[in-house]
């Protein structure tokens, strides 16, 4: 290849340098600790998280709209939050229905009343997308509690530029080892006085390798609730040689554990009154606690509304077409065509969980019509979006494997996406399950500067 | 309108020493819905910096930490409250207590017993509201014993409902899932009460325009015998006192009541 050309322009991959290495990289993720951990079941299981060398690419232009439709999303969704803990205005209004607005597991009335430092409460989201055969991308989430993933590129990365370092100075992707600074930026925004800190629960977490590796990056003290305390309202870490006081603290454990006073009592891994010390505002809590509220099933599609409602804009990004139940005509539409709609079921426990209506037999359509008519607000239902294959090697050949998209919005001084992303991609042909859980892997992202 | 004088004092007595007792305490009354504190007091021992905050449901909360290494803790409030339920005030329903939560949470029994005792399907606003409440409350309180020990802290309204048995907490818990069953906003309130030597919990219905005491362990209507204390969707969302600490310590309880009324020497 010709060192001046440009990535896709000659017919030899730009990636084709990497491939060879993927053994060696997955043996040095593996030996690093980079895992994923899995909660099924009431069991816990960890598994490696295979890397596949060739990287999704996304061309400059793509990422321009994709860049701004995440940002818009991400702020109309930080304004959803400080309306639904403070005045509501949503509701009242009519555009998010009370039934949906508070009906949410995610949302906390232990948060009522308190607006976080600088109005932030989602300062790390991780959306998801995918692409479509269409040629549009969708959103498919939004994680806004404690989105994690954003390491497995940034070490990729890193590997992959050691094996083979040609392969980044001949194309152009936009270097992402920014996501540590952007980190240490946010926090500092935030921070009410004192020192920033990574709160991990501890080393046999599954995620304590990212824990370990973002509080590095970001110049954070990595701290276990034991070294963290609170007094007169203000957090405090502490070890053998000092104390000192906490401004900002990005926790990596969920709101119910994260003080035992507030929340879940019987929590061993919370810090008891840093609900105290955040209400007094003396600390930053990244992402803030109660951020459930807007990222639930049942809230996803309202997520375009809100955009319009706070922002007065059109939204960018698309979402994968919704209905809901609970409005007439959608009932209608859902009855009609449930078995080629995915239905879920937004009540958090004991529930339907996700259902292909295409997977169901005629007594299990009805069944599910029945709970649908007799609870209409338990359920949202949506179009399956047919979403794009990327060529993955796997077993010594190279094979089209769906794959999603994790994109992560920091959200500081600005609004800005990290450009880079974690590209998950399903372990077997055909399937559109590309959670690690399923044993689905991962690949960096690309952005190209042109 | 009267003036209560109260004092409440809790006493906890640590077998062995502990240390880093982290403490969340809701026991200081606030001026809001049918009361005003004219004054109030909170002492606590060993003695230590208190944080004072208000939380998500609106109560005074209290926050502290005591380092050092202490075989007893305790805390007295004391004060006195302007109370006037006729002059409640009107304010919005949140719409969380109109939904179940943790331990206020509806099931089939508990919702039979509520339409059979109302004699309807819903309790709206518009219609006889408060006649219903009374009807479900009466019939709480013949339906069930109350037995001291026969439940905990964590016991749902369903099963102190299925037992028939429970203590002013669970007599709360279970007229509240009724009367979110029966689509009205219920809420729990922990407080304290003219005569009685112990913390006591009630209900609180919303009736349109602003919240009702009824309280179904005595089945009465909360009236000036009343101070409230904290209030939450039930139980776990206020409790009184709140605390962790480290060392591995027996602990005994002792409480001193009393709420007087003080209106004659006002």
């Amino acid at each position: 290849m010709d060192a001046h050309d440009p990535a896709g322009r000659t017919d030899v991959a730009p990636y084709t340098g990497l491939v060879p290495h993927t053994p060696k990289i997955n043996q040095q993720l593996a030996r690093y600790g980079v895992k994923f951990g899995i909660y099924k079941d009431g069991t816990f299981n960890e598994r490696l998280f295979p890397f596949d060398a060739i990287p999704r690419i996304i061309d400059a232009r793509t990422w321009a709209t994709l860049e701004r439709g995440l940002a818009q999303r991400v702020d109309a969704l930080n304004a959803y939050l400080r309306d639904i803990y403070g005045a509501k205005e949503i509701v009242r209004e009519g555009v998010v229905p009370e039934d949906f607005a508070f009906a949410s597991s995610g949302y906390l009335p232990q948060c009522e009343g308190v607006t976080p430092p600088c109005g932030i409460y989602s300062h790390i989201s991780g959306i998801d997308l995918v692409e479509g055969t269409d040629g549009s991308w969708y959103v498919l989430e939004d994680n806004l509690r404690i989105p994690s993933g954003a390491s497995y590129p940034l070490i990729a990365r890193s590997l992959c530029r050691r094996c083979d370092d040609t392969t980044f100075r001949r194309v152009p992707v936009v270097d992402n080892r920014d996501y540590g600074r952007r980190l240490k930026e946010v926090m500092d925004h935030v921070n009410r006085g004192g020192i920033n800190v990574v709160l991990t629960p501890g080393r046999y977490n599954a995620a304590y390798f990212e824990h370990a590796y973002l509080a590095e990056q970001a110049d954070a003290l990595l701290a276990t609730p034991d070294e963290l305390f609170c007094e007169d309202g203000r957090l405090y870490y502490r070890d053998a040689a000092a104390m000192r006081r906490v401004g900002a603290v990005y926790r990596r454990l969920s709101d119910e554990f994260l003080d035992p006073l507030c929340f879940r009592p019987d929590s061993l891994i919370g810090v008891p009154n840093l609900m105290a010390a955040y209400r007094a505002g003396s600390v930053a809590i990244v992402n803030a606690p109660g951020n459930g509220a807007a990222d639930d099933k049942g809230l996803y599609y309202f997520v375009p509304k809100m955009v319009e409602y706070y922002l007065g804009e059109r939204p960018i990004l698309q979402n994968a077409p919704t209905y809901l139940p609970f409005y007439p005509d959608d009932m209608a539409y859902v009855l009609d065509h449930a078995d080629s709609l995915v239905i879920k079921d937004v009540a958090e426990a004991g529930g339907y969980g996700v259902v292909f209506g295409s997977t169901l037999d005629a007594d299990g359509l009805e069944a599910m019509k029945r709970a649908i008519r007799s609870e209409p607000r338990r359920f949202i239902a949506q179009e399956v979006v047919d979403f794009t294959c990327l060529p993955t090697y796997i077993g010594g050949e190279v094979v089209p494997r769906k794959a999603d998209l994790r994109a992560f919005v920091l959200s500081g001084p600005t609004t800005t996406v990290w450009a880079s992303g974690l590209t998950r991609y399903a372990r077997q042909e055909g399937s559109v399950i590309v959670n690690s859980s399923q044993g689905g892997g991962f690949k960096d992202t690309w952005v190209l500067s042109r | 309108m009267r003036i209560l004088s109260y004092s409440f004092e809790t006493a906890l007595h640590l077998s062995e020493p502990v240390r880093e007792h982290d403490f969340l305490l809701r026991c200081r009354p606030k001026s809001a819905g049918g009361q005003t504190v004219l004054s109030t007091q909170t002492v606590v021992t060993p003695d230590t910096r208190l944080l004072e905050l208000t939380d998500g449901f609106g109560n005074a909360v209290l926050a502290g930490r005591i380092a050092a290494e202490h075989d007893e803790f305790s805390f007295l409030s004391a004060g006195r409250v302007l109370v006037d339920r006729a002059d409640q005030p009107c304010e919005h329903a949140h719409p969380m207590y109109r939904r179940p939560s943790a331990l206020a949470a509806c099931d089939e029994g508990i919702a039979a017993f509520a339409r059979d005792a109302a004699g309807r399907d819903s309790a709206d606003v518009a219609g006889d509201l408060w006649g219903c409440v009374r009807r479900i409350s009466g019939a709480l309180h013949a339906a069930m014993s109350y037995e001291p020990g026969s439940t905990f802290t964590t016991t749902s309204a369903s099963e102190a409902f299925a037992q028939r048995r429970g203590v002013c907490q669970d007599y709360a818990h279970i007229l509240i899932a009724a009367l979110r069953s029966l689509g009205a906003a219920a809420r729990y309130v922990n407080g304290l009460i003219v005569g009685d030597g112990a913390t006591h919990a009630w209900v609180e219905v919303h009736d349109g325009s602003r919240w009702r005491g009824i309280d179904p362990t005595n089945d009465r209507d909360v009236d000036d015998d009343y101070i409230e204390l904290a209030h939450g969707r039930d139980f776990s969302d206020c409790p009184i006192e709140a605390g962790v600490f480290r060392g591995g310590a027996d602990q005994r309880q002792e409480l001193f009541i009393s709420v007087r009324d003080q209106s004659m020497r006002v």
